[in-house]
């Protein structure tokens, strides 16, 4: 039976109001298909933002057979189906990926002319042939973060290095239907909503 | 906890009489799998088309988990699988009937009413009679302004089901096909040749509603009659073509059939040669389309020898190819196994009896038989060819016998002079009599034709002297191999000289001789000397 872990970074006591009704569900959800469930909540790597504690998952995931990590402010509901069963083992699954160009300035492996994608790492699914995409960057903080436009999505960034880097592959784990039908993301940071927007929202 | 719902629509007097027979089977199924049982049967979307009403089933999603779709014309048998078991919650369940009927007129007349376009379409064509829902599948229904719908006004064939389809194909939802008898509709009949209700799920749409109602009522007795094992059996009709030796190879795949793959079906065969198959426990009829159709039911058929039409005859040549393989794959898509492929032919006390009675013989073992048969010039050899054959048998003290019959002026025997030494039994035998004799004998010497077939079944030295076929694709095989006592002696072969490639766009053929005949047989003396070599063994 496969070892699977759901991450969710949470710190920075992050829009509690949102995280009181995510996080439960998270943890049913994981319940539901036999995964472990941890949250994230100690800063490693404070010199980059938040978003970056994502990258936590490369040690911390490394024994697991799959990881997948989820944004803080997706709500799961628990008609969801199994991602892992959507997913297969040859690539990692994403719910949506996009153009570099909107958040990276320069860098030397992604090309910025519209030819290489991205992704969101909002809803990420990977196997352990695939755990490679949580590695940390091997480039300076300072370096980083001066090619970002955006640099919130820092461990985007990361990811899509890593995507260059490794030749990995991914499919979506979002079937037709499903979003905002099946789960919900409340997107807090980049639509810049209040926490009783995002309820308002999904209800 | 939230549950599943098991879903009909019966709206209107029609409707409402089918659902007094369906509903309880219905209900019963749903008890079974632990699901709730709802009735669509009142108008809330459309005034005019009451099948718009299915998509009441989107607001049906917010007090259930997953939804079994079932139209009111459905009868449910009480052993049917959970739906919701074999159907993930990611996949809509249902069954594609596109596979089986070409209904591209129906999905193009749906896109272009109602402007959707189909970026990937691979001839689906889903029946929306039985559908496997979940929450994932709720926007499928998003209710339709009625005047959106009305563009079916004047085309009522298929109803609501072209546009489900086209959201379902257009959207890329995850589709989990369900087998026919989940859904079984009439085109089935003849597709399997199976009764519907060998089927869990059976479906009456088309059936014309005078007659429907009763139906149903009498398959629900019929079910009730013969569970549990729900057994009908299959008809399965077998037209068996070509000549004599044709026929004798097809034998292998219809007992492969009876015993294998229909062990308790009806198996219903014609053919010019009923003897052949007379140890099989099939019906055979004599070689008519008129007997057929007296026949009850309908039946699935196959041919072993399909027309020049078929497709079949587009990618595989018959005399290229073994007659067995080639009438397995014909009915069977598939070549049996070389142990399956030994010919069985019935051999009992009377035909021996009826063979000494004509023979006025009473041993009739250690025979050498030759067979100077006659078809195509291309397996036709001269009279003076056979007549060095026999007469150089006699001089190694041989016993020998001539077999064979005149069919026709094209088809038969070779006349030639018969020594006084040699038993002639030309036009003597029946069929029986002549495979008792076979059976018998030590060695039998032919050009390509029945009696070599015949021998298939019994254990004697077969020499064959081909000319046209390849010998691999005419010697019968015995214990597993065609190697078995058998020998083929030819200097060459017609087939040899035509060209089979793909690229080749007029046919060939291997009936003629292109040259002399005397170039592609083996000389009698190596005919001779091989069989007193094994005759003496």
């Amino acid at each position: 039976m496969n070892k699977i872990c759901i991450f969710v970074v949470c710190v920075d006591n992050y829009f509690p109001k949102i995280t009181s009704i995510t996080l439960p569900a998270i943890e049913v959800y994981a319940k539901k298909i036999n995964a472990d469930f941890k949250i994230i909540k100690e800063r490693k790597f404070p010199e980059f933002p938040p978003t970056y504690e994502k990258m936590q998952l490369y040690d911390l995931g490394i024994d697991n057979d799959i990881n997948i990590l989820l944004d803080c402010d997706i709500f799961i509901t628990e008609d969801m189906y199994d991602v892992c069963e959507i997913v297969h083992e040859n690539c990692f699954g994403v719910w949506m990926g996009y153009d570099p160009q909107l958040t990276i300035k320069e860098d030397e492996l992604l090309l910025l002319d519209g030819t290489d994608q991205i992704i969101a790492s909002n809803f990420v699914l990977t196997h352990k042939q695939q755990h490679n995409l949580w590695k940390p960057l091997d480039i300076s903080s300072e370096v980083a973060l001066s090619r970002m436009k955006r640099l919130f999505v820092i461990d985007e960034y990361c990811i899509g290095r890593n995507i260059k880097k490794y030749n990995l592959s991914y499919e979506s784990l979002s079937l037709p239907g499903a979003e905002n039908n099946l789960f919900y993301h409340g997107n807090i940071t980049t639509d810049s909503l209040s926490d009783d927007e995002v309820i308002k929202n999904w209800l | 906890m939230l549950k599943n719902v098991v879903v009909t629509l019966a709206i209107g007097e029609n409707a409402r009489q089918l659902l007094e027979v369906s509903e309880p089977l219905m209900r019963k199924y749903a008890e079974k799998i632990k699901a709730d049982f709802y009735v669509i049967d009142t108008k809330k979307l459309s005034t005019k088309f009451v099948h718009y009403e299915k998509f009441q089933i989107y607001d049906l999603f917010k007090d259930y988990k997953r939804i079994l779709y079932l139209d009111c014309d459905i009868l449910v048998r009480e052993d049917c699988p959970n739906l919701f078991e074999l159907v993930q919650e990611y996949e809509l369940g249902i069954f594609n009937e596109g596979r089986f009927c070409d209904l591209m007129e129906v999905v193009r007349d749906a896109c272009m009413k109602f402007k959707i376009s189909l970026k990937k379409w691979e001839q689906q064509s889903y029946n929306t009679g039985v559908m496997v829902l979940s929450r994932l599948h709720k926007n499928i229904f998003k209710n339709k302004p009625e005047e959106e719908f009305d563009v079916y006004a004047g085309n009522i064939t298929h109803y609501e089901q072209p546009y489900l389809n086209l959201k379902i194909i257009s959207e890329e939802y995850k589709v989990k096909e369900l087998q026919y008898f989940y859904n079984r509709l009439s085109i089935f009949d003849a597709l399997t040749g199976e009764h519907r209700l060998s089927s869990y799920i059976v479906h009456y749409a088309g059936v014309p509603e005078e007659v429907r109602f009763n139906l149903m009522k009498e398959d629900i007795k019929s079910w009730e009659e013969s569970k549990p094992k729900y057994f009908y059996p299959k008809n399965i009709y077998v037209a068996i073509g070509g000549g004599l030796g044709d026929q004798i190879d097809s034998e292998p795949v219809i007992r492969y059939m009876r015993n294998k793959m229909y062990p308790k079906d009806n198996i219903l065969i014609s053919t010019d040669f009923k003897d052949v198959f007379r140890h099989l426990d099939v019906r055979i009829l004599p070689n008519s389309k008129e007997e057929l159709r007296k026949e009850p039911g309908i039946w699935y058929k196959m041919e072993t020898f399909p027309s020049p039409e078929s497709k079949l005859w587009q990618f595989l040549a018959q005399s290229l190819c073994h007659t067995t393989d080639y009438a397995s794959i014909a009915t069977l898509r598939r070549t049996l196994p070389d142990q399956e492929k030994q010919i069985h032919l019935k051999i009992d006390l009377e035909d021996i009896n009826s063979l000494m009675q004509t023979t006025k013989l009473t041993n009739l073992q250690n025979f050498v038989l030759v067979h100077p048969g006659k078809g195509w010039s291309s397996k036709t050899f001269p009279k003076e060819y056979w007549e060095s054959i026999v007469n150089g048998l006699v001089e190694q003290n041989l016993p020998v016998a001539l077999i064979g019959k005149y069919v026709s002026k094209e088809q038969g025997l070779v006349e030639i002079d018969c020594p006084e030494e040699v038993l002639d039994l030309r036009n003597l035998l029946t069929f029986k009599e002549l495979c008792a004799l076979i059976s018998q004998a030590k060695v039998l010497v032919s050009n390509d034709s029945a009696p070599i077939h015949i021998a298939g079944a019994f254990d004697n030295w077969i020499v064959l002297l081909p000319s046209c076929k390849h010998p691999d694709h005419v010697l019968p095989y015995r214990n597993g191999t065609k190697d078995y006592k058998t020998i083929s002696l030819y200097k060459k072969l017609t087939c040899d000289a035509i060209d089979s490639s793909p690229t080749q766009i007029e046919g060939q053929t291997i009936d003629y001789i292109v040259g002399k005949i005397e170039d592609y047989l083996a000389e009698p003396n190596t005919i001779i000397e091989f069989v007193k070599k094994v005759y003496n063994e």
